[in-house]
């Protein structure tokens, strides 16, 4: 896949606030392509606020956010899905009350099928969408090691099980640019290497990545960049080794005990 | 609907987009500053439609709309809690006003009992009732996990039951209390106010206040205050929320009872039907006032008793029903959490 | 064949064919009604309570164009489906943002006040409501009887057949629609809207589509009811409409349209018990009031001990938030 060199995203001095209290301040960061970047920093450092107003689920109040070299901030979240951005939540969003299989169908993109007026105009090719997207669906669900499960329902996998399938679906989208909110968050060790192996084969197909994280040892050793917020803006940026000695990032975690 | 992060959850208390709702609320007034623009505002426009429409129409239609606004205020402030505290979009919280009213005429048409006792004891049996929906219906299912919709639905099935078997009991003609009707107090321009209702409408408010004054220095007051802000938080910290809850349910009731009451001594005639039409605009009050908030409730209350008087200066007066459905679309549209809610909170 | 003939003696014990007729009718009106319901609730998660709302204006919009513009009775029909739609644009399109609670008051709200502006305007002929709209339907219906050989006190078994073809037809139809992609991407979004805007879909736009939908049956059925009454009045337009189906729904069971069509049958069959056939010295009056108490009871019970209905799944009520 054929990225365009230099910053598939850049933001510029966003901000966000709400009730008095700002919640992104100023922040600016780049992530370049086909990267593998962790957005770290310690709780209420404007992290997940900041994913949320890539993502276009909240409407900065000042600064650019640049994707592609496009200014995408305010637009609508389904819009910049559509874009090739997409993001996961901090708590798995798996469809629980429709199958494994039809949470991946869903997420394919460009299926005639999905708008009505297709539907109603030519009833017959309705379903011919999902044929090639079930193939694919399929083929990605082995891959997480999910394919068995492919007719249960969602809400019958265990947690772990979900954090694959999140991932999966999100693959299934074909994205260019993935934000991972902490998808390592409350999950065993084994299946951690598990879920970052997928994680690194997506970046080694092209995708890039930006992840929230708290695990420091997992960031060390994945990440190739590094970014550190704090009070909602950003502290310190670069490769892995510069930060874990960059007093700047220490004191922005005021001692506090990052695991 | 909400973005996972949980200020966001503050900003969007009724789900809608973000920006609307944090717009409005990065003005940042304080409470006192809100209801002083309030009533600013509200003056403002009492004057403008006595100049357009002439002083005494105005005047009159003002006092009416206050009378109103007295009854709305106590049932919204009874009913506050529970949506605030619950999140329950009760549909039979109208009928517990019809239920108060018939337990009154109960008394004192067919026992014939003094008014006042009948007064007392329509509020024993609406909160009663109240408490035993609680205890029968509306806990066990919480309990269970009932989603939204299966509560509401509970309501709305509720509400029939209530409404028509009093009808069924009762019939469905109009009804009227034993009280003084006629005598009436005449004020200056031409005003004239009934004597029940000018008594009706001061005892609301005068209530109103104690309930305030209560709610605010009373431990009871102050739990209930702490589950609506955050009931999760509450349980947590060691109150007896099931209990505490039944408890806000026969407040709910009772004052919902005594707002029926109040509300058919001062409209005269009376059917099964009236309380599901002051449903709509007790929903708007309550909205108006945002979640939770007595004084809110008290304002919404007030917004609503206005509005539909002083609709009357410029439309006819069949259509004052539907001046409290208007309303209640535009609060949950612009503005959901309350225009008297401070933007932070929840 | 002894158990056939148990229950048709059963049958005509609970009444004679004109009850099963009415019944039938009511079942087949308020089932397409229904239809529409479930496909906003049970498959979109949208808490639509203004069904009657769109009811009322599919049926009067038809009487309107047939009696003032003096359309024909078939040129009406989908136009004042249109005009149906439009509304609910106009509810949808400021409300759809709102949460699943709030939106359910906001479609009240908008519903409560179409429903009083038809009582109240003089155009809509106010309490007294609109007649004559009928003309094109007699002659089909006629037609339809002598072909049938019927005699004329049989004269609703024309429409009876027409309410439940399209009745079976509608089911048939929003059925197959929800087995679509389309369908799938409702179904997501009754569970979880922003994970469907996370993964590009336009979700308004579907709620939209969705809510149309229920207002083009709700018209149907208000068409269907109108010719069975042969005149429009603004009591046959109340908010109990929406209710009352809401009961039927969970009757049948969320998520299932064959259970639209047992519901269906089955509250018709204890409205219409309740109102002549119970053999009770009681008012109307009484009898009203009796059959809503019956269909408010109906639906708590329902709510306390199967909330999934007769036919519902049990396992989607198990993952349900």
């Amino acid at each position: 896949m054929n990225s365009p060199p230099g910053a598939l995203l850049r933001i510029e001095n966003l901000c966000r606030s709400y009730g008095g209290v700002s919640a992104v301040a100023g922040a600016s960061f780049e992530v370049a392509s086909g990267s593998m970047t962790a957005l770290i920093g310690p709780n209420g450092a404007g992290k997940t606020t900041a994913f949320d107003l890539i993502s276009g689920f909240l409407r900065p109040d000042q600064g650019s956010i640049l994707y592609r070299e496009r200014p995408i901030g305010g637009l609508a979240p389904e819009r910049i899905a559509r874009l090739g951005l997409v993001r996961t939540f901090q708590l798995t969003r798996v469809f629980s009350v429709m199958t494994v299989l039809e949470n991946m169908l869903v997420a394919a993109q460009g299926n005639s099928g999905e708008r009505l007026t297709q539907v109603l105009l030519r009833p017959l090719h309705a379903r011919r969408g999902d044929h090639a997207a079930e193939a694919r669906a399929l083929k990605l669900l082995s891959r997480f090691g999910l394919a068995e499960k492919a007719h249960e329902y969602g809400g019958g996998l265990s947690g772990g099980q979900r954090k694959l399938l999140e991932l999966a679906r999100v693959l299934m989208t074909e994205p260019r640019l993935v934000l991972l909110d902490e998808p390592f968050a409350g999950v065993n060790p084994t299946l951690k290497l598990e879920l970052l192996a997928h994680i690194e084969e997506m970046r080694d197909a092209g995708v890039t990545v930006l992840f929230i994280e708290h695990d420091m040892e997992l960031v060390m050793r994945a990440a190739e960049q590094v970014i550190v917020m704090a009070n909602g803006a950003v502290v310190a940026a670069g490769p892995p080794r510069e930060i874990r000695q960059d007093p700047r990032v220490l004191d922005a975690y005021l001692g506090t005990h990052a695991t | 609907m909400t973005p996972s992060s949980s200020p966001d959850r503050a900003a969007n208390a009724a789900g809608s987009e973000p920006t609307a709702a944090s717009a409005a609320g990065r003005v940042g007034l304080s409470l006192g500053q809100r209801i002083s623009v309030a009533v600013g505002v509200l003056i403002l426009l009492g004057v403008c439609f006595g100049f357009l429409k002439g002083a005494q129409p105005t005047l009159q239609t003002s006092i009416n709309g206050l009378v109103t606004g007295s009854y709305l205020a106590l049932a919204a402030v009874g009913l506050t809690f529970i949506y605030g505290i619950l999140r329950l979009i009760n549909f039979a919280q109208g009928d517990f006003l019809t239920f108060g009213a018939y337990m009154a005429l109960l008394m004192n048409v067919f026992v014939h009992v003094d008014i006042v006792i009948s007064l007392l004891f329509a509020c024993l049996a609406t909160a009663v009732l109240a408490m035993v929906l609680e205890l029968g219906i509306w806990g066990p299912l919480r309990r269970r996990g009932a989603g939204s919709l299966e509560l509401i639905l509970s309501t709305i099935g509720l509400a029939y039951v209530i409404r028509y078997s009093i009808q069924f009991v009762a019939g469905p003609d109009l009804q009227q209390l034993r009280v003084n009707d006629i005598s009436f107090y005449r004020l200056p321009d031409g005003v004239t106010i009934g004597r029940t209702i000018a008594l009706t409408t001061i005892a609301s408010y005068a209530l109103l206040l104690l309930i305030g004054v209560l709610l605010r220095y009373t431990q009871l007051g102050k739990q209930m205050r702490a589950m609506a802000d955050n009931l999760e938080l509450a349980e947590t910290s060691g109150l007896n929320t099931r209990r505490l809850i039944v408890l806000v349910w026969a407040f709910g009731g009772a004052l919902a009872g005594l707002a029926g009451v109040f509300y058919v001594a001062s409209t005269g005639g009376f059917d099964p039907t009236f309380g599901f039409t002051l449903l709509l605009p007790l929903f708007a009050a309550i909205l108006v006032g945002g979640a939770g908030d007595p004084y809110g409730a008290l304002a919404g209350g007030v917004v609503l008793g206005l509005a539909e008087e002083w609709s009357t200066l410029f439309i006819s007066p069949a259509w004052q029903l539907v001046v409290g459905f208007v309303v209640l679309i535009l609060v949950l549209l612009v503005r959901p959490q309350g225009i008297f809610a401070p933007a932070a909170r929840i | 064949m002894t158990t056939l003939a148990t229950l048709a003696s059963l049958v005509s014990l609970i009444g004679g064919t004109q009850f099963w007729i009415n019944v039938g009718l009511l079942a087949a009106i308020f089932g397409i009604f229904t239809v529409g319901l479930q496909l906003n609730v049970g498959y979109t998660g949208l808490y639509n309570f203004a069904q009657a709302g769109f009811m009322a204006v599919g049926a009067y919009a038809m009487a309107l164009l047939v009696l003032k513009a003096h359309l024909s009775f078939w040129l009406a029909l989908p136009i004042a489906a249109g005009v149906s739609v439009c509304f609910a644009l106009v509810v949808g399109i400021p409300s759809l943002r709102l949460r699943g609670d709030y939106f359910a008051i906001a479609s009240i709200a908008f519903s409560e006040t179409i429903l009083y502006a038809i009582q109240n305007a003089s155009f809509t002929g106010g309490e007294e409501g609109l007649l004559g709209y009928t003309t094109s339907w007699q002659t089909l219906s006629t037609r339809m009887m002598s072909a049938l050989g019927l005699p004329s006190q049989d004269f609703l078994v024309p429409i009876l057949i027409v309410s439940w073809a399209i009745f079976l037809l509608v089911v048939a139809f929003v059925w197959l629609l929800t087995k679509t992609p389309w369908g799938r991407v409702l179904r997501a979004i009754r569970e979880d809207e922003d994970a469907c805007r996370a993964l590009g879909k336009r979700v308004v736009v579907y709620k939209l589509q969705s809510l149309s939908v229920a207002a083009i049956l709700a018209s149907i059925a208000g068409y269907l009811l109108a010719l069975d009454l042969g005149y429009l009045s603004p009591e046959e337009f109340t908010p109990d409409n929406t209710f009352i189906a809401f009961t039927m729904l969970l009757v049948g069971g969320l998520g299932s349209f064959a259970g639209v069509v047992v519901g269906a049958v089955f509250i018709e069959v204890i409205l219409e018990t309740t109102r002549n056939v119970i053999d009770i010295p009681l008012s109307d009056s009484h009898l009203a009031a009796l059959r809503f108490i019956v269909v408010g009871a109906v639906l708590v019970v329902i709510v306390l001990l199967r909330p999934q209905g007769l036919l519902g799944k049990r396992d989607e009520m198990r993952f349900r938030r």
